[in-house]
């Protein structure tokens, strides 16, 4: 991520008596500027509009409502149960990638011969579509048939209804979610891992401490800046997942993994065409996500370390 | 062998087979003959090799012409990234902007504005544009990216000053020494921003099934989801799509590894 402080640093290359910019460069702007304005700023701007809005079935603003869409929203209880739904999608698939996370990456960071094999095979999650990797769920998941229910039976168990089930759908999306994110997950914690000095540990283990002593008093501190900057980055990823839901259970089985986003694009293209909803909800994902993004700035200027 | 060496190991490969698992399951099932899902734990193995299974995919749907579609997705857009990014950066870096870090700003904004909270609206955007259900559309939005700026610029802050003026005072123009000495020697940079595009393009899937209908103008990715929900009886079909699509994003990891990591590390760890 950025740092606000690298947006302020003065330019570097002043060594000549200003003139003024160049004039192509104002030309090498355009085509970035164009798309950036079309397709982030001006539709950022027309989703505040049209959640002031009643719609017609084109979309067209028809008419100014002014905070209607939201009264409507924040009234109606399917809004807040799917905001809950949304909350506990991200709180599980935080602490899921955190926790298999660290599980895999620590025992990869012993500085042991062949773990290179290891390191590669769990980075193989990353060369795949977050659609491919949630049908290939879906299918380890297909009722009575499929290799998870297979399992359970073997071991004298029931069919889970893993996605058929509403108390069970929530935590299969949670888990395709952390196996999607498992590349990225296991290759920043590692980076962070191998950074820390090995004296370190040589120090601690001649002091007596075992190696669980040491993970918890030193490695675990060490890598804070690591951890807080998965913690914020797989929360607004979470916030934003569409795919996996989709692809696993559409919302379903009765609006059980209905998050956010999946209720937004019902609104807006699950038949109704309201648009207007549509809008409102996205400006309260909005708002979530710049909520945490300040939350990483703020906290990230002051950099998060131990000692 | 250290017993704690052993159990090391022991724990690895536990763990490597079950990251695998999915996949590997997809892939035995795309090569088994029907049924290709047996419902019990032979699943697991590589049992029987045939061919039926990615025939059948082709049959049941546009696939080839889905694939094709991704393609050119995939082109379109890592050219046009690539290219808007090179220009942008270079102008920030070399343009003499009295405030580039502003311009900058412009861009980086916009990685805060998540695409899920303005899909409603850029896909009104594209309906007026006349642009709905085709190719166009799928891409288009992504003309730009603020990461590929940010990377790019940065790796040209780093580029010596004096190599430019050398150049300048050789009589060489900007795009010149754009393409002639920049280009060429930030290599490893433009790669990492290529591949990053390049993958995303292949992989976009809520933008997709937005802003296209008809088969024909389905990419692979919506086109293979698509499919999946009709095979429920032939889940064989299903699975070898799935392995179809997922090989030329394997390619390009495997191919582009080094500066993959490189791309996702970079900024994210200070």
């Amino acid at each position: 991520m950025v740092s606000l402080s690298e947006l302020s640093a003065p330019p570097r290359r002043s060594r000549r008596p200003r003139r003024g910019a160049y004039p192509w460069a104002y030309l090498f702007l355009l085509p970035s500027l164009v798309a950036v304005v079309t397709f982030d700023y001006w539709p950022l701007a027309r989703t505040f509009f049209l959640s002031t809005q009643t719609t017609d079935l084109f979309g067209l603003p028809a008419g100014f409502v002014g905070v209607e869409n939201y009264v409507r929203m924040l009234d109606d209880p399917d809004f807040w149960r799917t905001l809950g739904t949304t909350i506990l999608f991200m709180l599980g698939s935080v602490a899921g990638k955190l926790i298999v996370g660290l599980a895999i990456a620590v025992p990869l960071s012993a500085r042991v011969r062949g773990t290179a094999v290891f390191r590669a095979t769990v980075l193989v999650p990353m060369a795949v579509s977050v659609a491919v990797a949630g049908l290939a769920f879906r299918a380890l998941m297909t009722p009575s048939t499929g290799l998870l229910d297979v399992i359970s039976r073997t071991f004298g168990g029931d069919d889970v209804g893993w996605l058929t089930s509403t108390d069970v759908a929530l935590v299969s999306v949670i888990i395709v979610d952390v196996w999607v994110a498992l590349g990225f997950t296991v290759l920043l914690l590692l980076a962070a891992l191998d950074a820390v000095d090995p004296d370190i540990y040589e120090a601690s283990s001649l002091d007596g401490a075992g190696t669980l002593r040491s993970l918890a008093s030193i490695t675990l501190p060490l890598i804070t800046p690591t951890l807080f900057f998965l913690v914020i980055t797989q929360s607004v990823q979470s916030l934003r997942e569409f795919t996996v839901i989709n692809v696993l259970t559409g919302g379903g089985p009765a609006d059980s993994t209905k998050t956010l986003v999946l209720d937004i694009y019902d609104a807006a293209f699950g038949g109704t065409a309201d648009y207007g909803a549509a809008s409102a909800r996205s400006i309260v994902l909005l708002l979530l996500i710049l909520t945490l993004t300040a939350i990483q700035f703020g906290v990230l200027e002051r950099k998060v370390t131990y000692r | 062998m250290k017993l704690s060496r052993v159990l090391l190991y022991l724990y690895l490969t536990t763990v490597a087979l079950l990251v695998l698992v999915p996949l590997l399951y997809v892939l035995f099932g795309a090569l088994r003959p029907a049924p290709s899902i047996t419902g019990t734990l032979a699943d697991l193995l590589p049992t029987g090799l045939t061919l039926d299974n990615v025939t059948a995919a082709f049959d049941r749907a546009p696939l080839l012409r889905q694939l094709l579609n991704s393609g050119l997705v995939l082109l379109a857009q890592t050219t046009l990234q690539v290219l808007t990014s090179v220009l942008a950066a270079y102008a920030i870096v070399f343009g003499r902007f009295r405030r580039p870090g502003l311009i900058l700003a412009v861009y980086l904004v916009t990685m805060m504005i998540p695409n899920e909270a303005t899909v409603v609206a850029n896909y009104l955007t594209i309906r007026s544009l006349g642009l709905f259900d085709t190719v166009t559309a799928v891409f288009l939005p992504f003309a730009a990216s603020a990461v590929a700026i940010f990377l790019l610029r940065q790796t040209f802050l780093g580029f010596p000053v004096e190599i430019l003026e050398a150049a300048r005072i050789d009589g060489v123009g900007h795009f010149g020494f754009l393409v002639r000495f920049l280009l060429p020697l930030t290599k490893p940079t433009i790669m990492t921003v290529a591949l990053t595009s390049a993958i995303a393009a292949w992989n976009g899937y809520l933008w997709p099934l937005l802003v296209t209908e008809s088969p024909a103008a389905r990419t692979a990715q919506v086109g293979v989801r698509t499919l999946f929900d009709e095979v429920d009886t032939d889940i064989g079909a299903g699975l070898a799509a799935l392995v179809i699509v997922s090989i030329p994003t394997i390619v390009l990891v495997v191919i582009g590894q080094k500066f993959l990591t490189r791309g996702l590390t970079q900024g994210a760890v200070k």
